[in-house]
């Protein structure tokens, strides 16, 4: 297989479909979230706009659109026009490395698709993947924090040191929590991740306790209810969004939805296998790659709702509650949990355990 | 081709058009965010170079097809240590809309002979033990020499020589972060009983509030 136009095209078919895709079910969601929560509330929720209100989020958006944005006086330039684009690029850019599907090979034979052209349903198929989308959540920190100190404001100032302490220590539990996953699949590809968890061996029931500290980790990253203390309305206006208006604020609207979207595909990926599902066994049919894309996505949707259910369920937590579970519990049970993972994998690999515990 | 800045250079020379152009433009970006960083007077827009720089050093890791390294560099560097840096700065002297340095003429000498001095260092020290080095860039799965210059490096390969061939300088250096961190502890804890439990919020919220508060006057 060798670098063409078609090669080119795949690719930019690829990056136009995940975009699609993602957009549609932000745009779902954001309109989802508030019937959700309404249902749950006993309201009825917006349901002007079209059917049931599915176009509530596109009059919103328009809305936005048009909106004048407003610049305060007293900001700094650079850092309050860096941020809301330093919020939506990492967000759009972790999407790279979902594997929405298995890939499929066009036009070629045999297993490595001599004379045609793979197609991987997902955006790049790195090798490194996770690190990949670790980097990627990295560098939206930097969103809140520098939106909370260009703005040149108190409430915003606030909310930008509560999402950096936030987000470093939450860092630190999501990544320990992906670090079991990385250990018991072998690799850092995503893919590969998906592959290890085939014929039902989904990593949630042995590693359960990452599943539920990653999802944990996942709501804080998000900056989600119940940890959404960086832009707690009841305490700081909008925290570190306070300032900005129009498309600047649609830009971290945006960012904190598609965020949630990659998240929980990629809590899929790690934990509930994937695109694997029950009907089309291991390519055994043509349509597998379609199934494996409907499996996939229809995960991700459930995982979204309980985004959703703990949002309306779960009152906010307090500061010092919120550093004492990922200092205390999160981190050291993860670190704990990693030793174990490590020792069984070794153990299974080498079939030695005294000399892996340290014994002769 | 045209000898590019940057420490990628003897590498590349007389290799591949692509990566030298890449090499030069990388090579621009960091000298401009560099020379931004150390001429700024404000804080926040020197740590904003700061990651730029630190990115170009992470995108020279991955022209040089060191993956996993470039994109630790990300996380490690950009996500965390400029990060913490900031934070720093924002509970320490966060006024708002203006973070000024004024590090004295002393100071700005020593630290300018400091970084002519390990430049001088790194680079004989690469160009005596690399200068004459060549990448052998592997395609597919071919096993990898032990001790071979190979491109793309995998994580694999890595960890191989990071824990088994120079494992003892790794346990060193975890030792000096082991010590780093003690100390850290050491100064920040304050043996007073009476804010035992929230200790992790309140003594920096004050300090924010009192910032915030001296801020909004001006």
């Amino acid at each position: 297989m060798e670098f063409d136009g078609w090669t080119a095209l795949i690719g930019t078919g690829t990056v136009v479909a995940v975009f699609v895709v993602v957009m549609l079910m932000v745009i779902l969601a954001v309109w989802a979230e508030r019937r959700v929560a309404a249902v749950m509330q006993t309201r009825i929720g917006p349901n002007r706009a079209g059917p049931f209100g599915l176009l509530q989020t596109i009059a919103d958006g328009i809305k936005l659109l048009m909106k004048e944005s407003i610049t305060p006086r007293q900001v700094d330039r650079l850092v309050y026009e860096l941020a809301p684009l330093l919020a939506v690029l990492p967000a759009f850019l972790a999407l790279a490395i979902v594997p929405f599907g298995p890939g499929f090979c066009i036009g070629g034979q045999g297993t490595d698709c001599s004379g045609g052209y793979f197609v991987d349903m997902q955006i790049a198929n790195l090798n490194v993947g996770v690190l990949w989308f670790l980097s990627m959540s990295a560098i939206g920190v930097y969103a809140a924090l520098l939106a909370g100190w260009g703005s040149g404001s108190k409430y915003p100032l606030l909310g930008g040191v509560r999402a950096s302490a936030q987000v470093i220590s939450y860092e630190a539990a999501l990544s320990l929590s992906v670090v079991p996953v990385v250990v018991a699949a072998g690799t850092l590809d995503t893919q590969g991740i998906v592959l290890a968890q085939s014929q039902y061996r989904w990593f949630l029931l042995p590693l359960f306790i990452p599943a539920l500290f990653f999802f944990v980790a996942a709501l804080a990253e998000t900056n989600r209810p119940p940890f959404d203390l960086v832009e707690a309305e009841s305490e700081l206006v909008g925290g570190f969004h306070t300032e900005y208006s129009g498309v600047r604020f649609m830009l971290f609207f945006l960012a904190e939805y598609v965020n949630v979207v990659t998240i929980s595909a990629l809590f899929v990926t790690f934990f509930l296998g994937g695109w694997t599902g029950p009907y089309p066994v291991a390519g055994s049919v043509n349509w597998a790659p379609l199934f494996g894309a409907i499996w996939f996505l229809a995960k991700t949707v459930c995982i979204i709702g309980i985004f959703f259910w703990l949002r309306v369920t779960l009152p906010r937590l307090r500061y010092d509650q919120l550093m004492a579970l990922c200092w205390k519990r999160l981190i050291p049970i993860n670190l704990v949990y990693l030793m174990a993972v490590a020792v069984w994998v070794a153990y299974q690999a080498t079939g030695d355990l005294p000399r892996l515990v340290g014994g002769g | 081709m045209s000898a590019p800045a940057g420490q990628a250079v003897p590498l590349l020379l007389g290799l591949a058009i692509g990566p030298t152009i890449a090499a030069v433009v990388i090579g621009i970006v960091m000298v401009v965010a560099g020379i931004r960083l150390v001429t700024t007077d404000n804080v926040v827009h020197a740590a904003i170079s700061l990651m730029g720089v630190l990115a170009g050093v992470a995108a020279t890791f991955m022209l040089l097809g060191a993956e996993f390294l470039g994109w630790t560099q990300v996380l490690v560097y950009i996500g965390a240590i400029v990060v913490l840096f900031l934070f720093g700065v924002m509970l320490t002297r966060a006024r708002l809309g203006e973070a000024d340095l004024d590090a004295p003429v002393a100071q700005r000498w020593a630290a300018a002979g400091t970084a002519v001095l390990v430049f001088g260092l790194l680079t004989t020290v690469f160009v005596k033990v690399f200068g004459s080095a060549e990448i052998t860039v592997v395609t597919g799965q071919a096993p990898r020499e032990p001790g071979a210059l190979t491109s793309p490096t995998t994580a694999a390969d890595l960890a191989h020589d990071l824990f088994r061939d120079w494992v003892l300088p790794f346990e060193a250096v975890s030792l000096v972060l082991l010590a780093a961190l003690i100390g850290a502890i050491v100064l920040a804890r304050r043996d007073d009983r009476e804010h035992t439990r929230p200790r992790v919020a309140r003594p920096e919220i004050e300090v924010i509030d009192e910032e915030i508060g001296r801020g909004g006057e001006t």
